[in-house]
């Protein structure tokens, strides 16, 4: 009976073919068909308390602090399909059958830097930092989506530890044999960046500056368009490393010049300072340094540039832990000057921190208003104030933990 | 057999001395030194037919001899001990007591055996020595007691005593019913609430006799029906003999009034035990659930298994202050010298040591555990009191006394094998 019902649903057929097991569509049918009745009917009238009907970043207000709205469905399929949250999060959002992401302060935070920024000074740059599963990527998130909103051209990675730690293929450099290549990860992010901004990159029709040879017969000569770089990248995947540096170094000048904005958010750099689990020859572990695409977006990164703003991320986890014979509980710090070491956190400097807590009494009430909403907790005495007391204070209020506790109720 | 009446008179009177003493103390059960020296008179008399002694007797006596010796000079050297540890100390030796020579002695001879019966001690003789049974029987060898045979005469002959009063009881109760009395009041039933029987050692040391389990059973259910007998009260000397009052086990805690800070919140400290940790904790009202642990983190990520937060959480749930206090808890390992005055004195850097290191992560249960009875302790000037006793009810004022064993020579750890393989 529910079958030929669920099929009309957009909703489901997104499921069907999502990374999923079997269980879990069973389970995120229900309350699916549910929302989608009442979004229908109530959605121009007042939303619940918990919800905002602003779905559009750059519209978000103080107001709407610890109230969620509902990514559209266009760039929830699009942009973060490629830049993915963790593994619970995705999982999560499947069983909700929408992309609810909280209004929080830091965003708001970092939008108010964004917007009264003056572009003829260098890129303006911000590092994310909070204790483990605050919320960091989901602050990062909701910048890219506002950055793609407003027309900027993004570059962007959700977890760049991911190139450090398990490259799919490497190879030695044609020209430098210490400096490592990973062919599949250049592919990959080629297309992703070609995916986000495609309609960018046609309007502002953006050619190359320079010529770019990487062999005798491939070669993409100056005036060409930009895309045509990329696309280069894609089909040979040998030199989508190259590719990838000499699209970065185009946009990076034709910024400069003032032909567009940029947007860099990347997740979990404090790995550019850190050691890969991937041996030389010699059997020592090589350092990120030596990794080319690493190479290109440490360049991105520095503030020598302008009409840009970065927008990144530092996180425990990007840490090589077990060079530093370190478990994830037992990291000392969670501070930007601790995990970008020394050496990252001159480079970085100036910049400006931007701090992610833990959710705060009203935001955790709202998040389990809106668990319970969703059918996420499914126990009766779940709904109980006795019941919310106790997930607030067996999580701490941390999200990430908040959002484990209730999965099983 | 031995004829009484053909004794001379002064040995009679002697031998009536004995018997009477041994009477004596088959009533009172107990032993006293200065009438012994009577029975010993006896041993020097004439070698009569009548007069003889029988072997069992004259065993008995010899040992009783040795053991008054023995006693004495025991006695002589304690007393004379005394007056030497009175010297050291620098007392007057008339008028020190025991507990002076018991405080003198663990200043003079400090030891750390872990069994208090261990370790040095200085006490009158008859206290360490044991008491002998006086002589059940006469010159003869005949037994005084009828239940001698029984191997416990005094055990039975208490049993006896008790049926007796039954019998008495219930010829009562007939004549009561011949009046026409049938339901007697409950002030003529005697009642044992207030009171415990008495346990096998003290039963033990009353017959001087060797009681088993069975045997102390037997006696509390003997004595359990004679005193639910609906007329009691009329037994109630025979029955106050076996019982003590009850001990009531309830260590009071002091319930200290809320303190109060700077800006004017109520809060209060308290510490815990448990195994070789203790935690302090502070409590402040009027707070929204915050939890700090050795200054440096919450609850959340001080402990990554859920079992250890939810014995933080409990005591909070238990008075419904959840999220309505903060804590403040910080956590040392136990150390016997040191106590709260010295953490007053000790300077930081020194207090950071005694706070246990964070990358040991082990022991947790132990860490929660503690966090939780000082928190339940704390909470105690929060609620009414009424709250404490439901507290104390479900066990959350209670330390918990378990530790960790000792590794035993021989085994690999406190009870563990080694494994053993036939060869």
């Amino acid at each position: 009976m529910l079958r030929p019902r669920l099929k009309e649903t957009d909703r489901f057929t997104r499921l069907a073919g999502s990374l999923l097991p079997l269980r879990s569509r069973c389970f995120s049918t229900q309350p699916a068909i549910e929302s989608d009745s009442e979004a229908d009917g109530s959605k121009s009238d007042l939303p619940k308390p918990y919800r905002t009907n602003v779905d559009s970043p750059s519209k978000h207000q103080r107001q709407h602090l610890a109230k969620f709205y509902t990514v559209p469905k266009s760039i929830e399929r699009s942009l973060f399909g490629i830049f993915q949250h963790t593994k619970q999060s995705r999982q999560l959002n499947s069983f909700m059958g929408e992309m609810g992401v909280m209004v929080r302060e830091p965003f708001l935070e970092i939008r108010e830097y964004i917007e009264s920024y003056d572009y003829s000074q260098p890129a303006l740059r911000m590092v994310v930092y909070g204790k483990l599963g605050v919320g960091k990527s989901f602050i990062l998130g909701h910048t890219l989506h506002y950055a793609v909103e407003n027309s900027w051209l993004v570059i962007a990675n959700s977890w760049m530890p991911e190139w450090l730690k398990r490259p799919k293929d490497t190879q030695p450099n044609a020209e430098d044999p210490t400096i490592l290549e990973t062919p599949v990860e250049g592919a990959i992010w080629l297309q992703h960046f070609r995916a986000i901004n495609e309609r960018l990159l046609e309007k502002l029709q953006l050619k190359t500056t320079s010529t770019w040879k990487f062999s005798d017969t491939e070669v993409i000569a100056e005036g060409e368009p930009l895309i045509k770089l990329v696309a280069h990248g894609i089909d040979r995947m040998k030199h989508s490393n190259q590719c990838v540096r000499s699209l970065l170094h185009e946009v990076k000048k034709q910024t400069n010049e003032g032909k567009t904005k940029t947007m860099v958010v990347l997740g979990g750099v404090n790995c550019l300072w850190e050691t890969s689990y991937v041996k030389d020859p010699k059997k020592q572990f090589i350092p990120a340094r030596n990794f080319h695409l690493l190479q290109s977006f440490k360049e991105i990164l520095k503030n020598d540039w302008k009409n840009a703003s970065a927008v990144v991320s530092v996180a425990a986890p990007a840490l090589s832990l077990t060079h530093r014979n370190l478990e994830l509980e037992t990291v000392p710090s969670y501070m930007p000057q601790y995990l970008l070491g020394k050496e990252g956190f001159e480079f970085f400097e100036p910049f400006v921190p931007i701090r992610v807590e833990k959710y705060s009494d009203k935001e955790a009430e709202s998040v389990l208003e809106y668990y319970t909403d969703m059918n996420f907790i499914q126990h009766p005495k779940g709904r109980t104030e006795a019941a919310r007391n106790e997930l607030k204070f067996l999580s701490g209020r941390n999200p990430r933990e908040l959002r484990g506790l209730c999965g099983w109720i | 057999m031995w004829n009484r009446a053909l004794l001379s008179p002064v040995l009679r009177d002697g031998a009536h001395k004995v018997l009477g003493v041994v009477a004596a103390r088959a009533n009172s059960s107990t032993q006293s030194s200065t009438k012994l020296e009577n029975v010993l008179e006896p041993m020097v008399r004439k070698d009569e037919k009548a007069q003889k002694i029988n072997r069992a007797m004259r065993a008995y006596l010899e040992r009783a001899q040795t053991q008054e010796k023995f006693l004495s000079e025991k006695k002589e050297e304690f007393e004379l001990g005394k007056r030497h540890l009175a010297n050291i100390m620098g007392w007057d030796p008339e008028e020190i007591t025991q507990e002076n020579i018991d405080e003198a002695i663990q200043y003079l001879l400090p030891s750390g055996l872990f069994e208090p019966k261990a370790r040095p001690m200085m006490k009158p003789p008859e206290m360490i020595f044991a008491k002998q049974k006086l002589a059940e029987f006469d010159y003869t060898g005949r037994p005084h007691n009828s239940l001698f045979y029984t191997a416990r005469g005094n055990f039975y002959g208490r049993l006896h005593e008790a049926f007796s009063h039954v019998l008495r009881l219930n010829e009562h109760q007939l004549a009561m019913r011949k009046k026409g009395v049938r339901t007697p009041e409950a002030a003529e039933q005697f009642d044992l609430r207030p009171y415990d029987w008495i346990n096998q050692g003290e039963l033990a040391e009353l017959c001087l006799e060797r009681i088993k389990d069975e045997h102390h059973d037997y006696f509390i259910r003997s004595m359990t029906r004679l005193a639910e007998h609906p007329y009691s009260n009329m037994a109630r000397e025979i029955l106050l003999k076996y019982l003590k009052p009850k001990q009531v086990e309830t260590h009071e805690q002091e319930i200290l009034p809320l303190m109060h800070d700077e800006a004017g919140n109520p809060y209060m400290e308290a510490r815990g035990e448990r195994k070789s940790l203790r935690a302090i904790v502070k409590v402040t009202g009027n707070g929204t659930g915050e939890t700090l642990i050795n200054k440096s983190m919450s609850v959340d990520e001080y402990f990554p298994e859920l079992k250890d937060r939810l014995q933080v959480m409990f005591p909070l749930q238990f008075v419904g202050l959840l999220n309505k206090v903060d804590v403040e808890a910080t956590i040392f390992k136990r150390h016997d010298e040191y106590e709260l005055g010295e953490m007053a004195k000790s300077t930081e850097e020194e207090q950071k040591e005694l706070i246990k290191p964070l990358e040991l992560r082990k022991g947790q249960a132990a860490e929660a555990g503690a966090i939780r009875l000082a928190l339940s302790r704390a909470l105690c000037s929060f609620v009414t009191e009424e709250d404490v006793k439901l507290m104390r009810l479900s066990g959350l004022l209670t330390k918990d006394k378990r530790k960790r064993e000792r590794k035993k020579p021989g085994k690999r750890g406190a009870r563990r094998r080694y494994p053993w393989r036939k060869r």
